[in-house]
């Protein structure tokens, strides 16, 4: 836990260096009150502040405390999750060359195989309704879907 | 009388057929997405935000609050048939709720949680109407120093969503104000953090960023575990008897009350007027020793509480601008979206808008009643879609529903982003609803105090010398005090249990 505890604290203490940096390059204050960096400059500081106190709480706790029970998941877990990661990843790089059905399409049989479904049937009911199914939908509700290079 | 005309208007204009559709549509899909094991109404709603973005700013708000309190009663049918809270303020309802379930009496339980939702809702929502008029009348009379002290008090009431760790809550907190930064700087126009992408010049898209804290990131925590076959619990028989009915009328006027006047207080989240009921029927009952195996008062008292809250949280939104709660603040940003300003202006400059959505509330309260009971045995059979078919659609869902509203790719990187982000937050236990909250009012509170600034030439004092403004940063201060022992008390007392 404590080693948790201070990577979450690290984490959030280089997100509030970052920031700072940022914003240092941005105008402090005008004649007449806060200028754009003044503002992000110190809720950066504040957060440095207290990502530091989290870091020295961490400290207060037994070093062989465990992890949450689960916390680390297993192996098969990790697959899944990055699939789904991968597979919206992929849909935002494809939407546009392929078009809404086909990157529809090719998303929803993708994540129903990696969440292991295997019902052909259903897989081709939801992928279909999901993909061309939507489209028609959205062309109703007067909502233009992108037309990739293969006019679908 | 002026509030009472305002209010007839407004209930000419929910009548209308459209009107009446969206509000009894929102009320389905919202119960539909709240029994989906996982899926909170905060989730609920966040999904299914871009639904209502073609519709209009009427159409759409009454939408989204039907789905609010439809997906709350959603969550109930699976605390009480699977013993699976859809959020953690329903989990009170699987102690009692399961039990009444395993006996065979799922039916009994989920009827007087309906019956108890719908009269601590049309409750609320009276009281809604009731304090609409006159606090937005107060309100008019703040300035931009005013308007910048109000935020920082619905700030420091963030703090009651510290849960066990304040520094957790803080951080939450800081990182939504540092959110809102991106973009074009509300006073000079300045882009800011958005390292030469023209897409995050108006800022990081609401609906992405909750749709990918609670939707995605919902789901990757659902399919980081093998997924199960969920087996509810048969409803045999729907209807409580007489005497049911004679044990909950007590608890369902108590929760009333406790769900209510907790709603009015922003911050305060939902889990407090649940619990706070489930505790004072276990101490006023009969026989204590009954609850936690089946007592009826266990599901009755909190169940209304909770649907007495949810409308009750509208009051501060739509009067003083302030969320009440995470799911609010997201109702906040698509009023946002729709060109509207929660707060007290909207009952001046959009009164048959506002008045709409308040009557909207009442007729909902009752769509709800009437669309739950008969609808049980559907919900069941909802519950058996295997996993396997749901996540891909839910996926699906939020993927098109982010696009749909700009037509932008960038809004589905941004999703995936938060997804992954609400991901490790929830993993690591930091809350969520801070991060919402603040995110939302951060930007208000910037543009109040530089045109507070800019009104006093840059001198600070201006804060702190006008009464009002004065008043209520000091009432902040002895509000974040307060919830900063209140938390330490409860960390120090429960040792790490809550």
């Amino acid at each position: 836990m404590r080693k948790l505890q201070v990577s979450v604290g690290l984490v959030f203490l280089l997100f509030a260096a970052f920031v700072a940096w940022q914003a240092w390059g941005l105008r402090y204050y005008t004649r007449l009150g806060p200028g754009p960096g003044f503002f992000p400059l110190w809720l950066a500081g504040l957060l440095g502040l207290v990502s530091l106190g989290l870091i020295a709480d961490a400290f207060r706790q037994p070093a062989a405390a465990l992890l949450p029970a689960g916390f680390v998941p297993e192996a098969g877990g990790v697959v899944r999750i990055l699939s789904v990661v991968a597979a919206i990843l992929a849909a935002v790089f494809l939407l546009q060359p392929l078009g809404f059905r086909i990157t529809m399409l090719l998303l929803y049989l993708f994540i129903l195989l990696v969440m292991g479904q295997r019902n052909p049937i259903a897989i081709a009911l939801i992928a279909l309704g999901g993909s061309f199914g939507a489209f028609q939908l959205f062309h109703v509700l007067d909502v233009r879907l992108p037309v990739g290079m293969f006019g679908l | 009388m002026e509030t009472l005309n305002f209010l007839l208007a407004g209930f000419v204009t929910v009548m209308e057929p459209q009107n009446l559709m969206f509000a009894v549509i929102g009320c389905v899909l919202g119960m539909l997405v709240g029994v989906l094991p996982g899926v909170g109404p905060a989730a609920g709603t966040a999904i299914l935000i871009p639904l209502t973005m073609t519709l209009n700013p009427t159409g759409a708000i009454i939408m989204l609050a039907a789905i609010y309190y439809g997906a709350m009663y959603g969550g109930t049918i699976t605390s009480i048939l699977l013993n699976m809270p859809g959020e953690a303020a329903s989990a009170v309802t699987c102690l009692d709720g399961y039990e009444m379930a395993k006996a065979g009496r799922a039916g009994p339980a989920l009827a007087v949680s309906a019956i108890g939702s719908f009269i601590g809702g049309t409750v609320a929502t009276l009281g809604l109407v009731a304090l609409a008029l006159p606090l937005s009348k107060v309100a008019l009379m703040f300035g931009p120093p005013e308007i910048f002290a109000l935020m920082v008090v619905g700030l420091s009431l963030v703090m009651g969503l510290a849960g066990k760790s304040l520094l957790l809550a803080l951080i939450s907190a800081l990182v939504g104000l540092l959110l809102a930064q991106v973009g074009i700087d509300p006073v000079m126009g300045a882009p800011r953090f958005t390292f030469g992408q023209m897409e995050l010049l108006d800022g990081l898209n609401i609906v992405a960023v909750v749709m990918g804290l609670f939707g995605i990131g919902d789901i990757l925590l659902s399919v980081e575990e093998k997924m199960r076959p969920v087996m509810p619990s048969e409803a045999k028989s729907i209807l409580p008897s007489r005497q049911d009915m004679k044990d909950s009328a007590g608890p369902i006027a108590r929760g009333t009350v406790v769900g209510f006047f907790l709603g009015l207080i922003p911050g305060i989240g939902a889990i407090v007027p649940t619990y706070l009921s489930y505790s004072l029927e276990r101490s006023v009952a009969r026989d204590p020793s009954a609850f936690g195996k089946g007592a009826i008062q266990g599901v009755a008292g909190p169940e209304t509480a909770n649907n007495a809250y949810a409308n009750a949280a509208f009051v501060p939104l739509f009067t003083l601008g302030i969320p009440g709660a995470a799911t609010t603040a997201i109702i906040m940003g698509a009023l946002i979206m729709n060109g509207l300003v929660p707060g007290p202006t909207m009952f001046v400059d959009r009164p048959e808008f506002i008045w709409a959505v308040i009557a909207s509330f009442f007729v909902g309260n009752v769509i709800l009643l009437i669309l739950s009971l008969p609808f049980i045995p559907i919900w069941v059979s909802v519950l058996k879609i295997p996993y396997s078919i749901m996540v891909p659609i839910i996926i699906g869902l939020c993927v098109v529903g982010v696009y749909s509203i700009n037509r932008s790719v960038f809004d589905i990187l941004v999703m995936l982003a938060f997804g992954i982000v609400g991901y490790f937050f929830k993993k690591t236990e930091i809350p969520l609803a801070p991060l919402v909250l603040t995110f939302v009012l951060a930007p208000i509170m910037e543009r109040a105090l530089r045109q507070a600034l800019e009104m006093s030439q840059g001198d600070f004092s201006i804060l702190f010398t006008r009464p009002i403004s004065g008043t209520m940063l000091v009432l902040s201060v002895v509000v974040l005090v307060v919830s900063t022992f209140r938390v330490m008390r409860v960390v120090k007392g429960s040792d790490g249990e809550i």
